[in-house]
């Protein structure tokens, strides 16, 4: 495959259609928020936890759009580009899974728990210490932070990439569109337009890439050409990643799954159990179908990334070297499409794929932080807060959310500190998290000794001794410290004392008469 | 860009379109009975019957890897890659109409 052919096709693709992709999709979403906001929303209740009323179609759609981050679409091109099929193996595979292990736990605490909202409360209750709670409160903060960072960075990696669009302006640009849609109509607008967002990367993206394909010479050229690539001495796409002397088409490299491939499975998995977005939507579909979403959603989200991800092969045809696409390998993707002489409708729809991924997911993310806020730190300090005022700290949260991710990135302060802090906490409460719900020995003592010492122990390792020794670090202390928790304080915890917990949104008889666009609803 | 697509090519967009239609009339489906049920009286919280996950999750995932295994065996397999995708989309669109009819 000649290299030589790649060629920018910027002098069609302008910054104003750049911008006027990302606000036009943002007013079809404000049509969609409007509506919402008219026919489903009608208390605090609705607007973050969609009355407890989102079905298993509408559950399984915005479930893979939550998961489905900016970046993931891209970064499975990156991962293939980088590794092979190993590398896309090792991305994909554990992705898919990651949704499907909540199951077990989002059954068993909805079951038990049925008018839960956040996993914060459910914390709060299980082991009835502020600071169980408080840590998990703040890790949910955390991770919802940085979900909306890293898809805003995501966006405009494309956006930069492909328009030729200042970095700083496409991320202020896309957060003020997707803070005013999500303004109105909190979850139930994530949902429904997360779900057509679903469609963006589900079906038009499988026919972007096959029509890629054809592009550059069918799939018989491409599998020659990487396979040409494997055998090529000293072919490389930057010093230090070599392409040379690898199976680029095979799915068993050992460096692969020991460069990213574990350490990301965990982070993964740590990403879903230890996530209110995904906890939030828990207690948001309807009980019967809670297993079932969550278990199609993991089935149905496998196509997309490994269909995207064949974009990375066509990199490797190519040999386009990394500085050619900026030093980052998410570029890859938007690249190969902008550079292959597609017609300009077709490199537009791809935008839009990426950017219906990042505005999902950052939606999710509003959504989800309105809930941990309302409930976990508004009615926490004031239990007694009427229905008005908490339905403006609801839609306050997402607004505060996505101005501080906002002014995090703009700022050019460089975030990996937060994305190990979140890292961190993520993976140190995973197996707390999980005991806490299945393991009725497990006490606050072992909970929260186990998240602190895991923190306090692995991090340092991994700084030492590289991310799987840190990542297998972090669970095995917090694993040992519940247990041995466990051990010195010997309590048993009854879950079924959690079906008494009253819905913590459930309106109070005194609360004023509402008008007439906001009207209670009796208690479910 | 060459006038003629390849065959798979035009029948990877033609699947592509029916699956939109399908889902997007699903969607619009769901929506009108997302709207009506909000509208109508709180009913009963129902117990999730469905069966245990073990199995199914095991050969999604087994499934998955093999399915990237074998797009390094034959290129015909990066050509069926997409399809996978299109079928995901048009399952979405289906649970639309069949959620009705469920338990």
């Amino acid at each position: 495959m000649d290299r030589s052919i790649l060629s920018s096709t910027s002098n069609h693709l302008t910054p104003l259609m750049g911008f006027t992709l990302m606000a036009g999709l943002g007013i079809f979403m404000l049509v969609i928020a409007l509506i919402v906001k008219r026919r489903l929303v009608s208390n605090t209740r609705d607007f973050v936890a969609s009355g407890r009323r989102i079905g298993l179609a509408f559950g399984t759609g915005s479930l893979i759009s939550v998961w489905t981050w900016a970046m993931a679409v891209m970064m499975s091109s990156a991962m293939t580009y980088r590794w092979g099929l190993s590398g896309l193996f090792w991305f994909v595979v554990p992705n898919g899974l990651a949704i499907m292990i909540v199951i077990p736990f989002a059954r068993y605490l909805r079951k038990n728990m049925p008018q839960g909202y956040t996993i914060s409360k459910f914390i709060d209750h299980r082991f009835k210490s502020n600071v169980s709670s408080a840590i998990v409160t703040v890790t949910m903060v955390f991770g919802i932070l940085l979900e909306i960072m890293i898809n805003l960075k995501g966006t405009s990696v494309v956006m930069s990439t492909v328009f030729n669009i200042d970095w700083r302006t496409a991320t202020l640009f896309a957060i003020v569109i997707i803070l005013i849609y999500s303004f109105f109509g909190g979850l139930w607008t994530s949902v429904m337009t997360g779900t057509f967002n679903t469609l963006m990367i589900t079906a038009v993206a499988a026919a972007i890439v096959s029509i890629v394909y054809a592009k550059v010479g069918g799939a018989d050229n491409v599998f020659n050409a990487v396979a040409q690539v494997a055998t090529s001495q000293g072919s490389q796409l930057a010093p230090g990643m070599e392409w040379s002397g690898h199976d680029l088409l095979g799915v068993t490299r050992w460096d692969t799954a020991a460069g990213f491939g574990i350490t990301l499975a965990f982070g993964l998995f740590a990403a879903t159990v230890a996530d209110q977005i995904f906890w939030q939507k828990v207690w948001s579909i309807k009980s019967q179908y809670v297993g079932r979403s969550f278990f199609m959603a993991g089935v149905l989200f496998y196509p997309i990334p490994i269909t995207l991800g064949l974009l990375g092969l066509i990199g490797i045809g190519f040999q386009i070297p990394l500085a050619a696409i900026g030093g980052d390998l998410a570029a890859v993707g938007p690249y190969i499409v902008s550079h292959i002489g597609l017609p300009t409708v077709i490199v537009l729809l791809y935008v839009l794929v990426i950017l219906a991924a990042c505005y999902s997911t950052i939606d999710g993310g509003a959504a989800a932080m309105a809930s941990v806020v309302t409930v976990d730190i508004v009615k926490k300090i004031r239990p007694t807060i009427g229905e008005q005022s908490l339905f403006v700290y609801a839609k306050l949260a997402m607004l505060v959310g996505g101005v501080i991710a906002a002014a995090i990135i703009l700022s050019g302060i460089d975030f990996t500190s937060l994305v190990l802090t979140t890292y961190a906490l993520k993976t140190a409460i995973l197996l707390p998290l999980t005991l806490a719900i299945m393991w009725s020995r497990t006490n606050s003592l072992g909970f929260v000794s186990g998240i602190v010492l895991s923190i306090l122990i692995g991090m340092p390792v991994r700084h030492v001794f590289g991310e799987l020794a840190g990542t297998l670090t972090i669970l095995l202390v917090s694993g040992l410290t519940v247990w041995l928790g466990a051990m010195l304080k010997p309590q048993r915890f009854d879950i079924a004392s959690l079906r008494t917990v009253k819905d913590a949104l459930a309106i109070s008889d005194t609360v004023q008469d509402l008008p007439s666009a906001v009207r209670p609803e009796p208690s479910r | 860009m060459s006038a003629t697509l390849p065959t798979i090519t035009l029948v990877t967009s033609v699947c592509a379109v029916i699956a939109i239609v399908l889902f997007m009339a699903g969607y619009i489906k769901g929506f009108t009975a997302s709207v009506a049920d909000h509208a109508a009286a709180p009913s009963e919280a129902r117990d999730d019957t469905s069966r245990r996950f073990v199995w199914p999750i095991c050969a999604a995932v087994v499934a998955s890897g093999l399915v990237i295994a074998l797009l390094g065996v034959s290129p015909v397999f990066i050509l069926l890659a997409p399809f996978l995708s299109i079928i995901s989309a048009g399952i979405i669109g289906l649970l639309f109409f069949i959620e009705p009819h469920l338990d």
